[in-house]
């Protein structure tokens, strides 16, 4: 399967007045057409600053000093501004967490897609107009005619949400970087925002990238799933693989320390300690001050997810040495949840 | 029911909020919010309920309607027999203190409930210091001793919120809420701000004091999960009414209300093997304002009626403790 | 290992990368724990801030030593004519030229002007910093009581704190010391002007006093002090109003700088008192003849600027200092 995108060895640090924050450090996966691809991590693992370094609206005071990020045959990195901005909206596009926010409240929810069509096509305001309530009513919004007049704080938050990514869409991107668009929202309506996810991918063509710490999101929308933890890559897998047959411990952590619907854990696994000071990270593999299986070579050399199986790149050094005990700590885990 | 020991009694609570539009002279009631109406459910002591429900659905406001924060509109609340409702209505200094060492809250944004000017020991010593319970000199022990049970260390007490992580904040919420030896306590959504490898260790400390201190939890949250995980019963709501309530298993598995199948069937599940029919639950919660007629939820459910929008549906009684109102249900 | 051992194991773990952490934590940042060291920090890099705190020690260096450099002689007496007398040789006489002996001259009744520069600050200094608090006390209690309580109590007070607002103070300054030119004359008149300032100068500061409570009494610890029992009293005092320091200190620092500005404006036409050595007095005095002896004007006039500057760079420092959307 061909890839609509690669990114090598990212680097993204923020200059602050506390010290260097090193929020990417060499992050590297591929992403293949036509396959969603999951980006999970919790706080702090830079999930969404990747998507932010990929469309080049990193923030002050952060730089992306190196790497490359290859996309229809060139590096984003060495693009101007400029030249970004003609891709933004139209090739790329991102949607962002918090639906309140990313609408402008000053403006009618109408005006402010329409602009972005208008933008990167050659149509008339008429046009415009059709082409968004179009959208609106792929979002499902209903009364669609009349609403397109409406300002945001006229719409409740799911639909807001809905708007948002439609204003994703509205230019046809290529590929889309969902920045956890359901993370606010309650039950019901993250089903409705995930369903309509799925459903506009298929009408659109559209490449979904999905950032989330939601491990449950994952395994409904995804194909594919890289998992980030303190700016580095732990994983990368087809999904089924990184559920069933995790290659890091970081991972399986993950999975058996999470409560599920499906069963009440007998006790949840908890991953000691906290999340790393990025300014001062631990040495080596940064997850090791926490990890059940940490040797000293772990605390050596920081290392690169390397090929481990078909398919399925791991950052794990000691992943051969230990991979029988994880997948048994995993089982157990799991047993216990189905004998509730 | 009545063999097991309750500790907390809700009947028919009611809170209204007034909405009210400022005209040229004065302001003009324009409509009543049913933020909680007509709740009723009794919590059973040293056992874990959990309160579900979306944004809106009155979870929050029946807990501080409850803990007299606010004041109820309608209804009766007994604790232990006793009539609470009057107590924060016109009860005497004393009593109402007496009621907030028994019940606590333990709040849900671990960012802005703790005071950023005070240092931790002030804030765990404040309750024992308001309601004068320990001797002076005993003060600084009884202060390393709640930073222990949460997980603390002695010297975390002399510094200020913004040093600790979101998590370590979540604790001394936590530590704040036993200084004063509570009963009950209500927690709202106490992990919802959290990352999710530190939930589990917040979770795993809310059940560890509980089963040290023979707590009775009210746990209210959104996230199904953690739910599943803690409760024995749970108590569903949808805007501002309880629509089903019972035993975790039941509630989770055996559903009858159509709204509660549509939470349960709407969670993404972490399992790419069972992707569950989904019930995509099309339209927008109505307001609170003009809530619908009948049964709430009738302008969203699949399975609607007639009679619906007509008759608002009594409680069914299911097996063992499971309630739930609904006139055509799941199965 | 078995379940019971590993959930040991990672609680020891736990344990031992929290220390690892809290050591390290302490090397980084062992100043950085209170919040005042942060905002000194922050101070520190404002450079006109800075500009503004240094100018103001020099202000208060004069203040407070003028008393005890003129007991030992190295300042002249202020209000001593004694040079007036004096032969130009020995830089005597009304109006003399700075020269060594009166480094920046004499005045009208032939008092060192330097010295009376140095009392002059201690007169702007005191003016400006009591006037201040008695504003500030009045203005805690109407803030305070109107932003915690709301309602009608607001309601009352506002109307009160508008009326001062709407009054045309500077002429009711006037007029009171007018009336009070008894109490003038005897030369106690700056305590009149003191007095007038502080009465009249608070209903900026309750404005500000009373948001802040509005603001803060509605916060999730505000809240949670209730709810654990907390008396109103006791949440005023402990929760809002040490959160609620950071703008009123601005307002403070910059309420002085409008104070000695208005305490100049007042000598200045006239309206202070004789007796005490102000800058807008002597200002005043010497006008008459400023296109010929412009330095008599100069020397207070520019006293005035650099003291009002300094609490103002030092206000607007102070200010971004506090500002807690910075505080991330």
């Amino acid at each position: 399967m061909a890839n609509i995108m690669e990114i090598e060895n990212l680097k993204t640090y923020f200059y602050t007045e506390a010290g260097v924050v090193k929020a990417l450090d060499g992050i590297s996966f591929n992403i293949e057409e036509d396959v969603t691809h999951g980006l999970v991590g919790e706080s702090g693992s830079g999930k969404t600053v990747t998507a932010l370094s990929v469309l080049g609206i990193v923030p002050n005071p952060g730089r992306i000093v190196d790497g490359r990020v290859i996309f229809e045959g060139e590096n984003l990195l060495e693009k101007s501004d400029k030249e970004m901005q003609k891709l933004r909206g139209d090739k790329i596009a991102i949607s962002f967490q918090d639906p309140s926010t990313s609408l402008n409240p000053v403006f009618t929810v109408g005006s402010q897609i329409a602009e972005v069509i208008m933008r990167h096509q050659d149509v008339t305001k008429e046009e415009a107009k059709q082409a968004v309530i179009e959208i609106m009513e792929a979002v499902r919004i209903p009364e669609a005619e009349q609403r397109y007049y409406e300002y945001p704080h006229q719409f409740s938050t799911g639909m807001r949400q809905r708007m948002a990514i439609a204003r994703s869409l509205s230019a046809r991107p290529d590929i889309l970087f969902a920045d956890e668009p359901t993370t606010a929202l309650d039950v019901t309506i993250e089903a409705q925002v995930l369903n309509l996810m799925q459903e506009l991918q298929d009408k659109f063509g559209m490449d979904l990238v999905m950032i989330t710490h939601d491990m449950g999101v994952i395994a409904e929308m995804c194909k594919r799933v890289t998992v980030l933890y303190a700016g580095r890559v732990c994983e990368t897998a087809n999904v089924d693989s990184v559920f069933h047959e995790p290659k890091h411990p970081y991972t399986q952590a993950l999975l058996t320390s999470v409560p599920s619907v499906l069963g009440k854990i007998k006790r949840l696994s908890v991953i000691p300690g906290t999340i790393p000071d990025l300014i001062h990270p631990p040495s080596g593999c940064r997850f090791h001050p926490r990890c059940a299986f940490a040797k000293d070579v772990c605390k050596k050399e920081m290392p690169d997810a390397v090929e481990v199986a078909k398919g399925h790149e791991s950052a794990c050094v000691r992943i051969d040495e230990i991979n029988d005990e994880l997948q048994a700590r995993l089982k157990k885990a799991r047993e216990e949840q189905a004998s509730d | 029911m009545t063999n097991k020991d309750v500790i907390l009694n809700v009947n028919d609570l009611q809170k209204y909020f007034e909405v009210t539009t400022k005209q040229i002279i004065g302001s003009k009631k324009t409509g009543v919010v049913h933020a909680v109406d007509h709740v009723s459910f009794d919590v059973f002591r040293g056992e874990t309920l959990g309160l579900v429900g979306e944004s809106g659905c009155g979870k929050t406001t029946t807990a501080r309607t409850i803990l007299g924060l606010t004041p109820a509109s309608g209804g009766e609340v007994l604790y232990n027999g006793e009539n609470l409702l009057a107590v924060w209505k016109e009860g005497s200094r004393d009593e109402k203190m007496k009621y907030r060492r028994k019940m606590k809250l333990v709040f849900q944004n671990p960012w802005t409930s703790l005071n950023p000017r005070m240092p931790v020991k002030d804030i765990v010593s404040e309750g024992f210091q308001i309601h004068d319970i320990i001797e002076k000199e005993d003060e600084r022990d009884r202060l390393y001793d709640l930073l222990g049970e949460v997980g603390l260390e002695p010297y975390h007490a002399e510094r200020f919120p913004h040093q600790f992580s979101g998590g370590q904040r979540q604790r001394i919420v936590i530590a704040r809420a036993l200084s004063v030896d509570p009963e009950f306590i209500f927690a709202d959504e106490p992990v919802a701000s959290l990352d999710v490898s530190i939930r589990a260790q917040i979770l795993n400390l809310m059940v560890d004091l509980q089963k040290k201190k023979n707590l009775t939890y009210v746990y209210i949250s959104h996230d199904l999960a953690s739910v599943r995980q803690i409760c024995a019963r749970v108590v569903v709501m949808y805007l501002g009414e309880v629509v089903e309530i019972g035993p975790v298993k039941t509630i989770f598995e055996e559903f009858q209300h159509h709204y509660t199948e549509a939470l349960m069937k709407a969670i993404p599940v972490p399992d790419p093997d069972r992707k569950r029919e989904r019930i995509v639950l099309w339209g927008e919660v109505p307001s609170p304002i003009n809530p619908p007629s009948g049964c709430r939820f009738h302008t969203r459910c699949p399975a609607v009626q007639d009679k619906c929008a007509q008759e608002k549906p009594e409680f069914t009684k299911g097996k063992k403790g499971h309630y739930y109102a609904c006139w055509f249900p799941v199965s | 290992m078995e379940d019971a051992e590993y959930i040991r194991e990672l609680e020891t773990r736990e344990r031992e990368a929290e220390k690892r952490r809290e050591r390290i934590e302490e090397e980084v940042e062992t100043r950085g724990a209170s919040q005042w060291q942060l905002l000194w920090r922050r101070f520190r890099k404002n450079k006109p801030a800075l500009v503004g705190a240094g100018i103001l020690i020099i202000i208060l260096f004069m203040a407070v030593s003028a008393p005890f450099l003129t007991y030992i002689g190295i300042l002249a007496d202020p209000n001593s004519t004694q040079f007036l007398i004096d032969p130009p040789e020995l830089g005597g006489g009304a109006r003399a030229l700075p020269s060594i002996f009166h480094l920046l001259g004499t005045d009208k009744l032939g008092r060192d002007v330097l010295s009376r520069i140095f009392w002059g600050a201690q007169t702007a200094l005191i003016v400006g910093i009591v006037a201040m608090i008695i504003s500030t006390l009045i203005a805690f209690t109407i803030g305070g009581l109107a932003g915690y309580f709301g309602g009608r109590v607001d309601a009352g007070l506002m109307v009160v704190t508008d009326v001062f607002l709407v009054m045309p103070v500077f002429l009711i300054m006037l007029l009171m010391i007018k009336i009070l030119t008894v109490v003038v004359v005897s030369g106690f008149g700056l305590w009149v002007v003191i007095g007038v300032l502080g009465i009249f100068g608070w209903p900026q500061m309750a404005r500000m006093i009373r948001a802040e409570f509005f603001r803060l009494k509605t916060l999730d610890y505000v809240e949670a002090a209730r709810e654990l029992g907390a008396s109103n009293p006791r949440i005023m005092i402990r929760h809002i109003l040490p959160n609620a320091l950071g703008p009123i200190i601005v307002v403070f620092t910059l309420g002085i700088a409008y104070n000695i500005l208005a305490e100049a404006g007042l000598s200045f036409l006239g309206f202070g008192d004789a007796s005490t050595v102000s800058w807008g007095w002597m200002i005043n005095m010497e006008l008459e003849i400023v296109s010929v002896h412009p330095l008599l004007v100069l020397f207070p006039a520019i006293s005035i600027f650099f003291t009002v500057l300094a609490f103002n760079l030092m206000g607007d420092g102070l200010a971004d200092a506090l500002d807690p959307r910075l505080w991330r």
